[in-house]
Order: C-alpha cells, then sequence, then structure tokens
C-alpha cells in the first residue's frame, strides 16, 4: 500500500462486544452499514449447494464456485482453502505468539493476553496470488485455481501494531518477518516465512485475526491465529501465526525471495517496490477485479427480466464502477451495492432483457487508480495476478 | 453416518489414485500390441516411471497435486528437480523415466483434468482428529524417545521433522488418528517397512506419544 492511501482506522471495541457476537455488536467496528450482519449474510448463502472444487486434498487446496461468491460476505464453509503444507495438528491449548528480533523487549503473548487488548472487525477480501492461474495459456505450474481462490470475510482481532508496540520497535527495523506453526514436510522444503515491509505491519487495518465472522477462525483457515493484511494478495495473511521477528531486511528463503514476484511492469498501482532497480518485484496489492457470478457459465434462462450480478474489488483505493456488455455490445453501468470498505469488496447488479438465443456476457470493473481490467492478463511464469476480463455464456429460451 | 462419509472419501481418493492410469490421449495401454516389442517396451517403462512416481511423490502431498497439472516436458523435468530439492527420495537412476512418465501422462496439451467437489466437512475428513480409544494401548513419550531413535530416525530425521527417507512427523493429523497410524507401522507404506514382527502395540504407542510430546508448544 502506498503511503497515501492508508485507509482509516478501525474504531477500537472491546472484548464484551465481540463476546455478544456480530449480530448485536453494532458500531463494532470501522465499517458501520446499514442492514444484516455477517452472520444472516453468511446464513442466505449457506441455503445454495455447499461444496468446493478441490484442487488438491491433502495439503487443502480448494476453490469456492463462482456462483456461490455473490454474497458481500462470504461463510466460513464456503470460504476457498489455500495450504502450503496444511494445518499444524496441535490445537490451540498453550499457544503462544514470539515477538522478537529489533525490539525492546521480545515478549511472548498467549491467546487470553491478545483477547485482553483492544479488539477491532473488518471485513476484507482474501485472494491467492494465484487466482486465476488456470486460465493462464500457456499453463503454468502449480494450483490451477480459475476464479474462486478469493473471498470477502469479517476478520476480527487485534491490530498487529499494537502488538508490535508492545514490544517496542526498534528504529532500524524496516520489515517484520511472519512464520507460522506449519512445518514444511522435509528439512529441505523451505519454510513458509514471508515478510512485510514495516509500513504496512504498523497501518491500523493490518490484523492479527482470531476471528472469522464472528466465529473462532477455523483451523483451515488458519486458526487460532493468522494475519490478515487487507488490499494485498493473500500470501501475506500467514495463517498459524507464531513468530514475528522485526528486522533491518526482508525475510530470506523461497516463499519471500523467489516465490510471489513477477516482472516490474506488470507491478500494479499501490505495490511496494523493494528494489526500483530490480527486474521482478514482489506480488504485493492486489489489482482490480470483478466476477459474475450470476448467471453461471452455460446456465439455461428464461427469456425476459434477468439478473446479472456480482463482486468486484481491487487494492488500495475503490472500486468505482462496473460495467457490463452483452454480446459485445456497448459497456452499461452496473448498479454497486453493499457497504464500502478499502481492502473489502463491492457487490453489484444490472438488470437485462434477456431476448432467446445464446448469449455471451462480460464485465469489467474500474478502480479510483483509474485501472481498468484488461482485454488479457500479461502472462508471468508463476501465474499471478490474472484480471482479465471473462466471458460467461448463457442460453436463454 | 462418519463412516459413511469416509467411505464417500475413500472412493474420491481411489479415483484420484486411478487418474495416472486412465489419463487420455497419452493413454499407457493404448497402442500396445503384442507384436510390437518396441510399445511392449515403452508400456513397461512407463509402468515403472509411474512406480517412481507412487513410491516418492505422495509423502508430502496427495497425487492431485501432481495429476491436476498439464505441464510442458520442461516444465516436468524442473518440477522434478524442485521437488528432489525439496527432499524428494528419487534414487538418480530411476528420475529420467518418472520425468517421462509425467510428461507423457499429464501433458501441456492434454484434456483438462475433471476435478472432484466436496463440502468443506468432507474434504477435511483425511486430516480430521478420529479418536480410537482402542487401536493403541497409551503410550510412554521416554521409551518413545528411545525407540524413534532405533527404528525410526534413519528416515524420518533424529528430531522426526523429516531425513534421507521420510518427511516431517512432528505435527502431523495422523498423530491424532491412532487406528490409522497402528495401521502404517504394522502394515508399512509404500517405501516404509511394516513393524508388525519389529515393534510390540506398546511400543508403537509409545513413538506415537513421543511424536505428540514434539508437536506441542513447548
Ligand atoms: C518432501 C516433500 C515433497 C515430496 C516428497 C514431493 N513434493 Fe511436490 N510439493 C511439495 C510441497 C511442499 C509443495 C507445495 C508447496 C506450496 O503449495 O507452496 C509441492 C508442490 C508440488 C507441485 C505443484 C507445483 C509447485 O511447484 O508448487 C507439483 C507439480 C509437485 N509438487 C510434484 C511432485 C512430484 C512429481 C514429486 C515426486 C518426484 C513430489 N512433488 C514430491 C513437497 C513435496
Ligand atoms: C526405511 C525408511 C523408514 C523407516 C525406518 C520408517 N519410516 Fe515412516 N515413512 C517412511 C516413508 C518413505 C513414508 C512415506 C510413505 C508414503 O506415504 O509414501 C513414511 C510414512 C510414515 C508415517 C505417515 C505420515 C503421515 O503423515 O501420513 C508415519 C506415521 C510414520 N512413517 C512413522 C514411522 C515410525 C514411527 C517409524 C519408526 C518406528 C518409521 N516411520 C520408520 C519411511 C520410513
Amino acid at each position: 500500500m502506498s503511503r497515501d492511501a492508508n485507509p482509516p482506522a478501525p474504531a477500537p471495541s472491546r472484548r464484551e462486544a465481540l463476546r455478544r457476537g456480530l449480530g448485536g455488536a453494532a458500531g463494532l467496528g470501522i465499517w458501520a452499514w446499514s442492514g444484516a450482519s455477517p452472520a444472516s449474510w453468511a446464513e442466505d448463502a449457506r441455503a445454495e449447494g455447499q461444496e468446493l472444487i478441490i484442487h488438491n486434498l491433502v495439503p487443502l487446496d480448494a476453490e469456492t464456485p463462482v456462483t456461490a461468491l455473490g454474497d458481500w460476505i462470504t461463510p466460513i464453509d464456503r470460504f476457498f482453502v489455500r495450504s502450503h503444507f496444511g494445518a499444524p495438528a496441535i490445537g490451540p491449548d498453550g499457544w503462544r505468539l514470539s515477538i522478537s528480533g529489533l525490539v525492546d523487549r521480545p515478549i511472548v503473548l498467549s491467546l487470553d493476553d491478545l483477547a485482553g487488548m483492544d479488539q477491532v472487525a473488518m471485513p476484507a477480501v482474501l485472494q491467492c496470488a494465484g487466482n486465476g492461474r488456470g486460465l493462464f495459456k500457456p499453463n503454468v505450474p502449480g494450483i490451477a485455481w480459475a476464479r474462486g481462490a478469493v473471498g470477502n470475510a469479517e476478520w476480527s482481532g487485534v491490530r498487529l501494531r499494537d502488538v508490535l508496540d508492545r514490544a517496542g520497535v526498534r528504529d532500524a527495523s524496516r520489515h517484520v518477518h511472519l512464520l507460522g506453526a506449519d512445518l514444511p514436510p522435509h528439512p529441505k522444503t523451505p519454510a513458509f516465512l514471508r515478510s512485510i515491509p514495516l509500513e504496512k505491519a504498523m497501518d491500523p487495518t493490518t490484523i492479527l485475526a482470531t476471528h472469522m465472522n464472528g466465529q473462532p477462525l477455523p483451523d483451515l483457515h488458519g486458526g487460532p491465529i493468522r494475519v490478515v493484511v487487507p488490499c494485498w494478495t493473500a500470501n501475506h495473511s500467514v495463517k498459524w501465526l507464531r513468530e514475528l521477528t522485526l528486522a533491518e531486511e526482508e525475510a530470506p528463503g523461497f516463499y519471500q525471495q523467489t516465490g510471489y514476484r513477477i516482472p516490474r511492469t506488470l507491478a500494479p498501482p499501490g505495490s511496494v517496490i523493494e528494489d526500483p532497480t530490480a527486474d521482478v518485484v514482489p506480488v504485493t496489492a492486489m489489482n482490480v477485479k470483478s466476477l459474475i457470478t450470476h448467471p453461471g457459465q452455460g446456465q439455461a434462462l428464461r427469456p425476459g427480466r434477468v439478473e446479472i450480478a456480482g463482486v468486484a474489488w481491487t487494492g488500495p483505493g475503490r472500486v468505482t464502477r462496473v460495467e457490463v456488455s452483452v454480446d459485445d455490445g456497448p459497456w452499461q453501468e452496473a448498479a454497486l451495492e453493499g457497504p464500502e470498505v478499502e481492502g473489502s469488496w463491492r457487490t453489484w447488479r444490472l438488470a437485462w432483457e434477456a431476448p432467446s438465443g445464446p448469449h455471451t456476457l462480460r464485465a469489467r470493473a474500474t478502480d479510483s487508480h483509474g485501472e481498468t481490467q484488461p482485454e488479457q492478463s500479461p502472462w508471468n511464469k508463476s501465474g499471478y495476478l490474472w484480471n482479465a476480463i471473462e466471458r460467461v455464456s448463457v442460453e436463454v429460451g | 453416518m462418519a463412516s459413511n462419509r469416509i467411505a464417500r472419501i475413500g472412493v474420491t481418493l481411489a479415483a484420484v489414485a486411478m487418474l495416472p492410469l486412465m489419463a487420455p490421449g497419452k493413454t499407457i495401454a493404448s497402442g500396445t500390441r503384442q507384436d510390437d516389442p518396441e510399445a511392449e517396451e515403452r508400456t513397461f517403462t512407463l509402468e515403472l516411471g509411474r512406480k517412481t512416481f507412487e513410491a516418492n511423490c505422495l509423502m508430502c502431498h496427495s497425487s492431485d497435486m501432481v495429476t491436476a497439472q498439464r505441464l510442458t516436458p520442461e516444465q516436468w523435468a524442473a518440477e522434478v528437480e524442485k521437488m528432489i530439492g525439496w527432499g524428494s527420495p528419487v534414487p538418480p537412476e530411476e528420475k529420467e523415466r518418472l520425468v517421462n512418465y509425467l510428461i507423457a501422462s499429464f501433458p501441456s496439451d492434454g484434456e483438462a483434468p475433471t476435478l472432484p467437489r466436496l463440502t468443506l466437512e468432507d474434504a477435511r475428513a483425511p486430516t480430521r482428529p478420529e479418536p480410537a480409544p482402542d487401536a493403541l494401548p497409551s503410550g510412554d513419550p521416554d521409551r518413545g524417545a528411545a525407540l524413534v531413535a532405533e527404528h525410526c530416525a534413519t528416515c524420518h530425521g533424529a528430531d522426526g521433522r523429516g531425513g534421507d527417507l521420510g518427511q516431517n512427523l512432528i505435527a502431523r493429523p495422523v498423530l491424532f488418528q491412532p487406528a490409522t497410524y497402528a495401521d502404517i507401522l504394522h502394515e508399512g507404506r509404500r517405501r516404509m517397512p511394516g513393524f508388525q514382527f519389529v515393534l510390540s502395540p506398546q511400543e508403537m504407542a509409545d513413538t506415537l506419544a513421543w511424536l505428540r510430546s514434539r508437536s506441542v508448544p513447548e
């Protein structure tokens, strides 16, 4: 996130409020909206089919079918799952989070310690950097996600900044290394060690989440505690968090130095560029993107009024416009709906009088940087940041 | 009900495991004729490659991680190098036939895989804790330490985090599935030998107790 694009700080709220559950917790966080709670949003979606697309069973890599992503809040059991080595089989008992490195006082916090700190809640999109990898041609190795390695949930917990302040960050610190409890399967396999620049760590919207949609964070989603870095690809939002280390340099190792890098020219607006002379830069900010969640690909429809609906999000900044084109005709502006919170997504819809016959629907989003989804996503060898405009074909008759 | 669910997962897993045999287009069996020694030779080498795959590629992730990919020969060769670097114990003399098997079975122009669909509840079945009080007696971690050092460390490392032939065993879901654990120790699995004539149930339980004691936060 660029320095000037910091979203407003989430207002603190007490642990009591969290316990009451989100339904009754009006004013819980930064993002007051009128209407239903995330829990009831989630409830609606639950009515539909429940299945995820399984890319890999162990460790679990599972994608949400795009037609199940139409709600503003994605329910927990529909939310995509990405694991590098799998959830550590330890359980939350005796969980400790250590903060060390370039700090005044290395500390170790328990989950109770964290629960006693200021609690914040906010909705945020998490999207795998490789969402859409399976759509790139030629093929690239890695989980071949199509569209659904993304979801919008309400995360609650403590600000990372507050935790770092307790340890006292020394002046020389530039990066925060993030390490989870998921052990690599072999000593030769690199640990999933990641880092974020201190500036991003101190951003008041970067949190350590212990709850998701008001529930204790489930283990498959990183419970009992994970990082949530809004606006950035989800590889920064390290799961099963155990160690925070402050350092002068970025994290060493494969997952920071080799993985999650793209050619410089691809870097989307709002990215942090560590080394302006390098050919590749870390994938950081998400780029602007939309999905058509209704109708689904190949769906048979009756002639007449059809609601074309979907979701749209971006990295730092906001979604300013979503447009829909039918049969490659003129772009028509859809209505953006739902709460607007930076780092979260918008739902959108457009009514369409569908005549009989086969039709193609396309949607494209534009953000406050003036970026619009491209016709083609630039190929890169790891398949990151796909955001090309897609086509959904339907049969009306 | 629970066993029904497991059975269903079993079927899905079995279906996934079959994939390498059924890969379309360039199938292993097609084109083989009794009187064509070259084709027979090729079938035989591919089958050997499949065995290398099963023995060395399924201990850290399920087969889907590999069989759902559609890659070029260069990409497959690079993946195998990467995985050997990450700890896959492929014997050097088997590397080439493994790569050739992957190229032939999952080519970049091959048909896209059909991915299974499961509820989250079902998808987590293989890693969910499955208490089975009768599977093993209760174990003693101190006795387990000595047993692991004697019988397991050569392959899984002195600290249980992986070694020359075996993967990490610390904080793994199988430690909370005692029936599966006991079964693996009895029967062995792929490159791991069975210990049914070497270790008593009590000793197996002791190794489990030690591995668990190493998994909880200190
Ligand atoms: C020592 C553990 C281990 C063994 C053995 C292993 N792999 Fe992997 N493999 C991994 C890990 C860990 C990942 C995924 C990392 C991730 O998701 O970030 C992976 C991922 C992959 C991928 C996905 C692409 C990628 O590079 O992430 C392919 C393909 C793959 N492995 C092929 C193989 C093959 C073929 C073999 C046998 C030669 C093998 N693996 C054996 C650990 C292993
Ligand atoms: C000759 C080498 C070797 C020895 C000795 C050995 N193992 Fe293994 N073990 C393996 C290999 C290889 C695998 C992976 C098998 C596969 O799935 O392909 C494995 C797998 C396992 C698994 C399954 C892990 C999981 O997460 O599914 C367990 C549990 C295990 N070993 C325990 C032990 C214990 C306990 C001992 C000592 C009593 C032992 N092993 C001795 C090679 C060995």
